[in-house]
């Protein structure tokens, strides 16, 4: 994201509520969690900024800052250029509030990550698992996940693959 | 049973009055793959069609966090097996751009040479599936004929007919042959007047158009919203190509359209503009293979780079333009030599979410149009 886009995000929320930061290839900007459903509004409805194309949500898990970061990835026609936020929530009570009503598409994203990374959207329509099973015990994408050895008595793993 | 499994998906999704449950799929031929659709319907009308993914996750994302950077690129052939080379493209991309490695002209034209060609080879699939699905079988054997030439020089050129893992980090990994080189030639002077004849016979037939036309319109709003990519996003009229919008490669050398959807039969963004959208690409993917080939520049195919590839603590994204859309990889590193996290978007899964809204109120036999003309590969979703 350029400076100049950034520029006119700060002038509404504050320097001190979103940061910016180049360290990374593409650069980023930091948000907290609980004003990233704003941002995201303002990001994509703002005349000179547009970013309407919501590229993707990833979610990363850091143990060992005990936090979980969800990035997103946006981009703009107008702008020709790539915007990517973060927010970060706590490990062990991972929540955010979700931006269905901003992209649609998100909805899916955000049942996707919480399936496989436990973090739960606040204002979700569905936030039911995606893609495993319903009753599956765990979130693989966690660094710390163990595969169950058991699943409804069948063994997840083989000793000897055939 | 049946109960119970729906009020895990959606409290509203419960049979009312009239309304029966139809189990569409996962094994039913037309949703290429293994999908599955729980439609209530009252026998002809979709009330609601719920999509229901899962069944091939294989959890790429998380073997990407156990395996060394070089040694991924063929679990990335396994994420869309009709057009393995952008998956290819997508990783390598991020890998390089993360550790600064250096492309050599002649690597980066062959990647564009066999990612064309694999665009092509995908639609023909797609279109000829779509045409199959809604009940016409010639076209479909008609188009595997020249998928099949295509497979060939595929064969000739990294010696797998579909999953590839052609490209390398730093290059790709054989050089093209003078015999490859003519056979690819061949195939372009044989193929362009073919898609013509292809026209006459399917997409200017009058069922095939009244069966697409008008069917399952999908908005701009609506497609911006639920962020369709590529044909799908270009059906609906919004001239988006990644390979313009961010260029990457050496895409900007060559001189191509973007096709987007005027309402060719019927409505803007309707099936038929979706499907239309992909034969007009096929013709320029030609056109961007003949420039490649007349430019391909002499000298290496890649920079050596070293065995125990190590990458210190940085992120990016990269994407390319998939057959389907937008393929964009997210990737993470922490200095060791595997990835921290990988995160693979596909076009497919945003495509997939847009069903459960274009569904209501279609025909059963509509719906099939629909995933048909989306070109939805189930792989592709699940990951």
């Amino acid at each position: 994201m350029t400076y100049k886009g950034y520029d006119i995000l700060a002038l509404r929320f504050g320097k001190d509520t979103i940061i910016y930061c180049d360290k990374t290839l593409n650069p980023y900007i930091e948000v907290s969690s609980d004003q990233i459903q704003e941002v995201c509004i303002y990001i994509r409805y703002h005349p000179e900024l547009k970013f309407s194309f919501f590229f993707s949500l990833s979610g990363v898990d850091y143990p060992e800052k005990n936090r979980i970061t969800l990035v997103y990835h946006l981009f703009s026609m107008k702008l020709k250029t790539l915007c990517v936020l973060k927010a970060s929530v706590n490990r062990n009570h991972p929540e955010l509030e979700s931006i269905e009503s901003v992209w649609k598409t998100a909805g899916w994203f955000e049942r996707e990550i919480h399936d496989l990374l436990g973090v739960n959207f606040i204002r979700h329509s569905n936030m039911k698992r995606l893609l495993l099973p319903d009753d599956w015990v765990g979130y693989p994408l966690r660094k710390d996940y163990k595969e169950p050895l058991l699943y409804h008595d069948m063994e997840t793993s083989r000793d000897k693959p055939s | 049973m049946l109960k119970n499994q729906l009020s895990h998906l959606k409290p509203q999704a419960t049979p009312f009055m009239e309304e029966m449950i139809l189990n569409m799929g996962p094994q039913h031929p037309s949703t290429h793959g293994v999908l599955n659709f729980l439609i209530i319907t009252d026998g002809e009308v979709i009330h609601q069609a719920l999509p229901n993914v899962g069944y091939l996750h294989r959890g790429i994302e998380k073997l990407a966090e156990q395996t060394p950077y070089t040694t991924f690129i063929p679990f990335t052939d396994r994420i869309d097996y009709l057009s393995a080379m952008f998956a290819n493209h997508v990783y390598v991309m991020a890998v390089e751009t993360l550790a600064n490695i250096e492309v050599p002209e002649r690597g980066e034209y062959l990647r564009v040479i066999a990612c064309e060609l694999n665009r092509i080879a995908s639609h023909l699939i797609s279109t000829g599936a779509l045409a199959l699905d809604i009940g016409a079988s010639t076209p479909f054997v008609h188009w595997i004929r020249e998928r099949e030439c295509i497979n060939d020089i595929m064969e000739a050129l990294c010696g797998a007919r579909l999953t590839y893992s052609y490209m390398r980090v730093g290059g790709v990994s054989r050089d093209i042959s003078q015999n490859i080189k003519d056979a690819v030639l061949k195939f372009l002077d044989h193929f362009e007047p073919i898609i013509d004849e292809y026209n006459r016979l399917i997409s200017f037939n009058g069922i095939f158009i009244k069966r697409l036309a008008n069917v399952a319109i999908i908005s701009q709003v609506d497609a911006v919203n639920f962020g369709l990519v590529g044909p799908n996003l270009r059906g609906s009229g919004i001239e988006m190509d990644i390979r313009r919008a961010i260029p990457y490669g050496v895409y900007d050398r060559f001189d191509f359209k973007i096709p987007i959807g005027l309402g060719f039969q019927g409505t803007l963004g309707d099936s038929y503009d979706r499907y239309f959208v992909r034969i007009l690409e096929m013709k320029e993917s030609c056109s961007i293979v003949r420039q490649a080939l007349e430019t391909l520049p002499p000298g290496d195919i890649r920079t050596k780079i070293k065995r125990n590839l190590k990458i210190r603590e940085n992120e990016c994204y990269t994407c390319v333009e998939s057959a389907r859309g937008e393929m964009g990889i997210y990737l993470v590193s922490d200095g060791s030599d595997r990835p921290y996290r990988l995160k693979i978007k596909t076009g497919s899964f945003t495509a997939m979410s847009i069903v459960e809204k274009i569904s209501q109120g279609l025909m059963v036999a509509d719906l099939i149009a629909l995933i048909g003309s989306l070109d939805v590969v189930a792989p592709e979703i699940d990951r």
